[in-house]
């Protein structure tokens, strides 16, 4: 369903596109995902068991959101603009072959992959990438930045599309502002900024392959900085890839940049304050929210020193934090502390949430379950760093027990163990967006002086500044964590027939009987079941299989536990990355 | 639930001990069991995690291009002995896919080798003389016969090597399949029990591994890659190594390869496994990571073989790659290395070089010999004397 907005205004042509052979109307430059949550369509392709799914992650990384264009197959409806005239379709398993007349995903190259040689070379246009970027090119370094999204900003300042506008400056929320005005001075400071390119490989600090306008090209940076965000946690319960059952992240991103609302009735649950704040903008944009679920406890008293704290590093937020909650009041949303979604229903779609109140130690009491009739149910249990391409490249990682991730390790310069590599923001470990822009700036100017740069003044003199700031973000962040505190769910919400590997649809009653078949490491069990061998390379089911193992083989968790980490990062049309060999 | 393979206490003793749980040690269990011989499989990591959780599982019949242009006598021969293995090995799986309880996706629809040229026709020409005097089914098609068992080939592929019995099936389903199997049977396993010494008694062995040691009678080494180590522990030598190699796994797209195809010249596998994807291989290196020793992928090859793949299936270019793997595979003289070793009455070999293919015939040739009966046929060829 589309919103409207307070202060902003269509501004693209609507075109027809169709879905299925139905007309579906478009706006011009929104995504294909966007077009078709607008028109309700959820459902967007069939597994190879005949379920449905839909949209999930709404970042590119899930894959569950493919469909078919125009004949070609499997492309991500959340990561491809909308053309007048696509004939879009549910995609099938497997996919069809396309026809002779199916224009080709990508040209064979005649040559081999062209090579650049950027000082700095950025992966990740968010915040902690476009951070880097400005430090060192107002260092005067040359500085590629890279990312796979249609624009930049990355998941905390995604910007409104072109679909849309303001009606001044005065519309624009702060979050808004503070990112159009950075990805300005980036654009302002001639750095070279690459849209829909993606790194599809790492084979060692100077040896980066992307791929981008249907090719593929390869970096050799002098010094390379990883920002490559995060993605949410899954949690698999019963239910959780119905279409219509998302991630907080993928809501937020079609409300904010494309005045989309997953649903008409809308529930959020999970744990952490980004449910609460697209709780708010939904309802805000008019949206029915009929509740906030959340699995930490109120704050009571016990938390004063925490709420204490919090404003003290970051008043500001704490602010935003009270509007919020103030808002939903007002709205009759209620936040429902100490709860969570246990299980989502619906026939071929979210049509029922059912949430249930939670003991202290984070088991669902029976007898307490409430259902609601909702059409869209938004959970975000947190973040994953995506290690997609620190891990291949070897640096060095460790498993936080706590927050339950793969967690890079770094220096104060946010240097990783192999010399050159440095990862800033949500993809070395979890510290909220400003945190990440001083680090990114950290990493920038640290970038800067390996490419062999002296930085300038002023660039030194932010620097001190950030550094000072960085304490403070994190202070904040613990603080706010420790308010937030909730169980860490793996497996346990789910149940024996739900899927944990969403992907090629292994259950947790498969993976426990390979489990118990005396297999005791998650590639034994990846291996066994197939899970983790789908597109979204064990992604969302890894972490809860490294878990099991650690359950079941009574070893701590580490970073050899995971999935070895293999090209592709993310899946790549084979004729970009044929290469003819030298003596063929 | 079976248990064989649970942690649980590594026994005092067995009648046979087996080094590798691959392919190979776990049918030789299989084959063994079933005659209620008493037999304990070892191995260091899981099971099936080397090259036999790592392979194509290409079912090959039919001498790889490489080694039909290799002139050398010596090498000559030994491929000649590979061939005659190709046959009673695919029959034994098809039989095996009938025994086991779980469908392990054996098809067999024939391969081709594909030639582009005057000079891979001729090479091919003369491959399928030598194969059908050595008894293996094979025959040349040309034009529109080939076009019609195999539209999708490209135009440049002229004429082809067709062998009926090649075909595929899926490792990571088989190797388990045959592990439960030879549980029902009173095989026991255990992972993570690395051999760490071998001593030598009267009557058989003592092997020591990481969880405590077990004497047996009589011991089999089919630990692949790791086959040379053990050798040595009992003092023998055999130049066995390991290779590793690359795959590409594209998405799953409807049904339109049913061969297993090779190329005349160059490397490359290419079939369409039971689900859709399609696995790229054929031999394309992949390293070893200088940090850890594992294996790791090789963008040089990951490329290439995409580009081989599409030069012979143009309909390819228009899927994606979603998966690569490096495994690891043994790496010896091209023949399996099989049966007794002479001065060393209790110690055995079971290192199949040449594929997941051979490995449960092999291992039946091996356990006949075990069972003091005949095998199906002459196994001197394979025999450690080769080595001198
Ligand atoms: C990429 C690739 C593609 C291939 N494609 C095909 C194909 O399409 N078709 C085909 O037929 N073949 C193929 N092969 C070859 C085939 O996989 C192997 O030849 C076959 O698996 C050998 O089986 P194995 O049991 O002898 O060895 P392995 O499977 O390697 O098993 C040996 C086991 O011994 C264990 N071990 C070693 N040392 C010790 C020790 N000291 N203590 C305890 N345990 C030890 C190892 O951990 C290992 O598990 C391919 C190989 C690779 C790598
Ligand atoms: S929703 Fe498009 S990839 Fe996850």
């Amino acid at each position: 369903m589309r919103v409207k907005g307070h202060g902003i205004n269509v501004v693209a042509k609507e075109i027809d596109v169709t879905f299925n052979g139905q007309v579906v109307k478009a706006l011009e430059g929104e995504t294909v995902a966007a077009s078709l949550t607008a028109a309700g369509k959820l459902s967007l392709r069939q597994t190879k068991a005949g379920s449905r799914r839909g949209i999930f992650c709404g970042m590119g990384v899930c894959n569950e959101c493919l469909v078919a264009i125009n004949g070609q197959q499997n492309i991500r409806a959340c990561m491809t603009t909308v053309k007048p005239g696509m004939r879009i379709e549910e995609q099938t398993y497997p996919g069809k072959l396309p026809g002779p007349d199916t224009p080709y995903l990508a040209e064979p190259p005649v040559s081999d992959p062209p090579v650049h040689k950027p000082d700095v070379l950025v992966i990740g246009g968010g915040p902690a990438g476009l951070q880097a970027a400005k430090a060192a090119a107002k260092s005067g370094c040359q500085v590629v930045v890279i990312d796979e999204r249609p624009a930049l900003g990355g998941q905390y300042f995604k910007q409104l599309s072109k679909t849309h506008a303001f009606d001044s400056d005065d519309s624009m929320d702060k979050q808004f502002r503070a990112g159009r005005d950075l990805i300005r001075e980036v654009e302002g400071l001639g750095v070279k900024i690459m849209r829909e390119a993606m790194v599809w490989g790492a084979f060692g600090p100077q040896d980066i392959a992307v791929f981008a306008d249907g090719k593929s090209q390869v970096f050799e940076p002098k010094q390379l900085v990883v920002a490559t965000g995060a993605y949410e946690r899954g949690v698999p319960v019963p239910g959780w890839t119905l279409p219509g059952y998302m991630t907080t992240g993928a809501a937020q991103t079609l409300l904010r940049s494309y005045r989309v609302s997953p649903g008409k009735r809308v529930i959020l649950g999970g744990n952490g304050p980004l449910n609460i704040q697209v709780a708010y903008e939904l309802t805000r944009a008019g949206v029915e929210v009929v509740a906030v679920v959340e699995a930490a406890p109120k704050p009571g008293i016990g938390q004063a020193g925490n709420l204490m704290r919090m404003a003290v590093e970051s008043p500001d937020l704490v602010r935003d934090g009270i509007t919020y909650t103030r808002t939903l009041k007002n709205a009759n949303v209620p936040i429902l502390y100490d709860h969570v979604i246990i299980e989502a229903r619906g026939e071929g779609k979210v049509e029922t949430a059912v949430i249930a109140r939670l003991t202290p130690n984070g088991e669902p009491i029976q007898g307490t379950q409430r259902e609601f009739k909702v059409d869209a149910i938004c959970v975000g249990f947190g973040f994953q760093p995506s290690a997609d391409v620190s891990r291949p490249l070897g640096c060095r990682h460790h498993y936080d027990a706590k927050k339950g991730t793969l967690t890079i390790e770094t220096d104060a310069n946010c240097q990783t163990s192999v010399p050159g590599v440095f990862v800033a923001g949500d993809s070395g470990g979890m510290g909220g967006s400003r945190a990440a822009q001083e680090q990114g700036f950290i990493a920038g100017c640290a970038a800067a002086r390996g490419a062999g740069r002296t930085l300038p003044s002023d660039v030194e003199a932010e620097l001190a500044r950030r550094k000072g700031k960085l304490g403070s973000h994190l202070r904040f962040q613990a603080a706010l964590w420790d308010v937030f505190k909730a169980p860490r769910w793996m497996h346990e919400l789910a149940r024996e027939d739900t899927l944990v590997c969403r992907c090629e649809e292994v259950t947790l009653g498969q993976i426990n009987q390979a489990f118990g078949t005396g297999i005791d490491t998650v590639g034994g069990i990846k291996r066994q079941t197939r899970a983790g061998m789908g597109r979204c390379q064990g992604r969302y089911c890894g972490p809860v299989m490294t878990h099991l193992q650690s359950l079941i083989n009574g070893q701590p968790t580490e970073e050899f536990s995971f999935f070895a980490p293999r090209p592709p990062i993310k899946p790549v049309p084979i004729a970009a990355l044929a290469r003819k060999p030298a003596d063929a | 639930m079976p248990t064989g393979a649970a942690p649980g206490r590594l026994p005092n003793s067995t009648d046979v001990l087996v080094v590798g749980g691959g392919i190979v040690g776990c049918s030789l269990a299989y084959w063994l069991a079933q005659e209620g011989i008493e037999v304990v499989v070892i191995d260091r990591f899981d099971l099936n995690t080397q090259a036999s959780g790592a392979n194509a599982g290409s079912l090959h019949a039919q001498l790889q291009s490489s080694r039909a242009r290799q002139t050398d006598p010596k090498m000559v021969e030994s491929n000649n002995h590979v061939v005659k293995l190709g046959t009673p090995a695919i029959r034994l799986w098809q039989q095996l896919a009938k025994t086991l309880d779980t469908d392990i996706e054996v098809v067999v629809e024939g391969g081709l080798m594909i030639a582009e040229n005057d000079e891979d026709r001729k090479m091919i020409e003369a491959k399928v003389k030598r194969e059908n005097a050595l008894g293996l089914e094979a025959e040349i098609i040309s034009g529109n016969a080939l076009r019609t068992i195999a539209p999708y080939l490209s135009d440049q592929a002229l004429v082809a090597e067709f062998c009926p019995i090649e075909g595929r099936v899926n490792p990571i389903v088989a190797t388990p399949a045959i592990v439960l199997a030879a549980q029902r049977h009173g095989a026991r396993f255990f992972r993570h029990t690395e051999l760490l010494s071998l001593e030598k008694l009267s009557d058989g062995y003592e092997a020591k591994t990481v969880r405590g040691s077990i004497r047996c009678k009589r011991l089999v080494n089919a630990a692949g890659p790791g086959g040379g180590k053990v050798a040595a522990m009992a003092g023998i030598n055999v130049p066995v190594a390991g290779d590793f190699l690359h795959m590409n796994v594209t998405e799953a797209v409807e049904h339109f390869v049913p061969h297993l195809v090779q190329h005349a010249r160059r490397k490359l596998t290419l079939k369409q496994a039971s689900n859709g994807n399609f696995l790229l291989g054929g031999g394309w290196p992949a390293g070893p990571d200088p940090k850890t020793g594992l294996p790791s992928v090789n963008r040089a090859s990951l490329e290439q073989n995409l580009w081989m793949s599409i030069q012979v299936v143009p309909a390819l270019r228009n899927t994606r790659l979603i998966r690569t793997w490096a495994g690891i595979n043994i790496s010896l003289d091209g023949m399996p290395l099989l049966g007794p070793v002479p001065g060393h009455p209790n110690f055995h070999f079971a290192l199949v070089v040449t594929g997941y293919t051979l490995g449960p015939f092999c291992a039946q040739l091996v356990a006949d010999k075990l069972m003091g009966r005949a095998p199906v046929m002459d196994i001197s060829p394979y025999s450690v004397e080769r080595f001198g």
